[in-house]
């Protein structure tokens, strides 16, 4: 049985114009998914419409083989699905990383006990040890990207969504990232334009194309073309582009 | 309640919050109503030594006063000159004793209520005061509206920021002109628009996070013990005290 089952989704805005288009999604346990597409095409508005932030004109959500549709199915299932958004000043809106990682254990029904020693453990785990009565306003770009994450695996979710996860990361935060990830048992859901970065993440990928998700599962060899002094050397290059030699 | 980390806990840390808001309140009550130099005095007598004995400074006490500080200058200056009563002459200029006796009554009673918050409530996390006041019965969305009040004021003012660095950076020169005022104006509505468009985003990370309306506190569920009932009492016998000086 699949873990997670969008069934001919479609959604519009108020313009009218069909954004998702009799969408079908199958995510089973363990998958690690990838989702590509221009700008524009509705990766965005995808995950918000799977996490009941926007309501399809039509179609069906189900997780476990059962439907969401009430407000007390979403509840249940926002426990179980767990959403980063792009921009993390979006998600954190506590006073302190402390407060902000403990709020969904706090809403799911943990004592303030259970909640902190889960948050603590969270945010170790992430190599956050010590971030814990830092403001959040306050850090640094990938340090908020990092304690979001922290907020959402706090509730120990069963499906992890990130949207565009190494925007305005460098390099260094965005090998830890793809580590992290790489670590994580969750079944993930990633929307990015960073090539690499899904390529090292997922398992397969989709493009988001005219309101619906083509598989892109065939490899196509290539190659790119590019210059840089002493190009006539012998060299290699990793995949973040540095040279090997 | 746990104090902010890196400060030194004092016994008034130990005392419940709400015991410690409803003094703090029955206190401001009472001394802002006094209109008698004697009870001013008193309440300045009393808060003074509070404050010091929890283990604020000096120093910082007068740090927290210089924002009513200019305020208070502009009184004394404007009081004595404009008020009506027992007028003497001062270097050649005709000034009010009355209006000397004003300026200082108000001064005495804005920095003793200043300063008993400082001492009182000044060293709560805002999220402990927030939970304080709704174990206290205040409306769980003031309560709210207080915490995100504190968590984006600079939020606010940042992207107020950033979009005056953006007219700037396009050569922006604020003058006394029409132009000038429609850019503010234009700045202002946008930081207006963008504040709720990230509010509506807070909304939505906090409902993914299981929100239902409670904030839940961090800190364990208090239990008023005799010490918080008997320091409720002394603060309270000490506004009707204040107040009887009248």
């Amino acid at each position: 049985m699949s873990l997670l089952a969008l069934k001919n989704i479609t959604f519009a805005f108020q313009d009218g114009k069909n954004i998702l288009d009799g969408l079908n999604l199958d995510i089973s346990c363990p998958d690690r998914l990838g989702i590509i597409g221009s700008n524009g095409s509705g990766k965005t508005t995808l995950l918000s419409v799977i996490m009941g932030l926007e309501q399809a004109q039509s179609g069906q959500i189900l997780f476990n083989g059962e439907k969401v549709d009430t407000r007390e199915d979403w509840g249940g299932f926002r426990k179980k699905v767990g959403f980063v958004f792009q921009n993390s000043d979006d998600q954190l809106f506590m006073p302190t990383v402390l407060e902000d990682v403990t709020f969904g254990p706090l809403n799911m029904g943990l004592s303030a006990d259970q909640a902190r020693q889960k948050a603590i453990r969270t945010l170790t785990d992430l190599g956050l040890h010590g971030f814990e009565h830092r403001i959040t306003h306050k850090l640094s770009g990938g340090e908020k990207r990092l304690v979001a994450l922290a907020t959402v695996l706090a509730m120990d979710p069963k499906i992890i969504m990130l949207d565009e996860p190494t925007n305005d990361l460098d390099p260094a935060t965005r090998l830890r990232l793809i580590e992290i990830l790489h670590d994580l048992p969750q079944t993930l859901v990633l929307v990015s334009h960073d090539w690499d970065f899904l390529h090292n993440t997922t398992n397969c990928l989709y493009l988001l194309e005219k309101g619906t998700l083509v598989p892109q599962n065939s490899d196509i060899l290539h190659t790119h073309v590019h210059s840089h002094p002493a190009g006539q050397t012998e060299h290699a290059h990793n995949r973040n582009g540095a040279s090997l030699s | 309640m746990t104090p902010p980390p890196h400060t030194t806990p004092s016994l008034l840390d130990s005392v419940d919050l709400r015991a410690r808001l409803v003094g703090a309140g029955a206190l401001t009550l009472a001394i802002a109503a006094t209109s008698s130099l004697t009870a001013a005095l008193g309440g300045c007598a009393l808060v003074v030594p509070a404050a010091l004995c929890s283990g604020i400074s000096l120093r910082r006490i007068l740090s927290g006063l210089k924002p009513v500080g200019f305020f208070l200058i502009f009184l004394w200056i404007t009081l004595p000159l404009t008020y009506i009563g027992h007028e003497i002459e001062f270097l050649g200029v005709s000034v009010s004793m009355q209006g000397f006796r004003l300026a200082l009554l108000i001064s005495l009673k804005s920095c003793s209520i200043l300063i008993l918050f400082m001492t009182l409530i000044g060293r709560a996390s805002f999220t402990a005061l927030a939970e304080a006041l709704r174990r206290l019965g205040v409306s769980p969305k003031l309560c709210w509206i207080l915490l995100f009040s504190y968590r984006y004021l600079s939020d606010i003012r940042q992207e107020y920021l950033r979009l005056r660095r953006a007219a700037m950076l396009r050569g922006f020169a604020p003058g006394t002109t029409l132009r000038t005022y429609q850019v503010y104006a234009n700045m202002l509505g946008m930081t207006l628009v963008r504040t709720w468009l990230r509010a509506q985003k807070i909304n939505q990370a906090m409902l993914l996070r299981g929100f239902h309306g409670r904030l839940h506190s961090l800190d364990p569920t208090p239990v008023f013990r005799p010490g918080d009932l008997m320091f409720g009492s002394l603060t309270i016998a000490a506004s009707i005290g204040l107040t009887l000086c009248t």
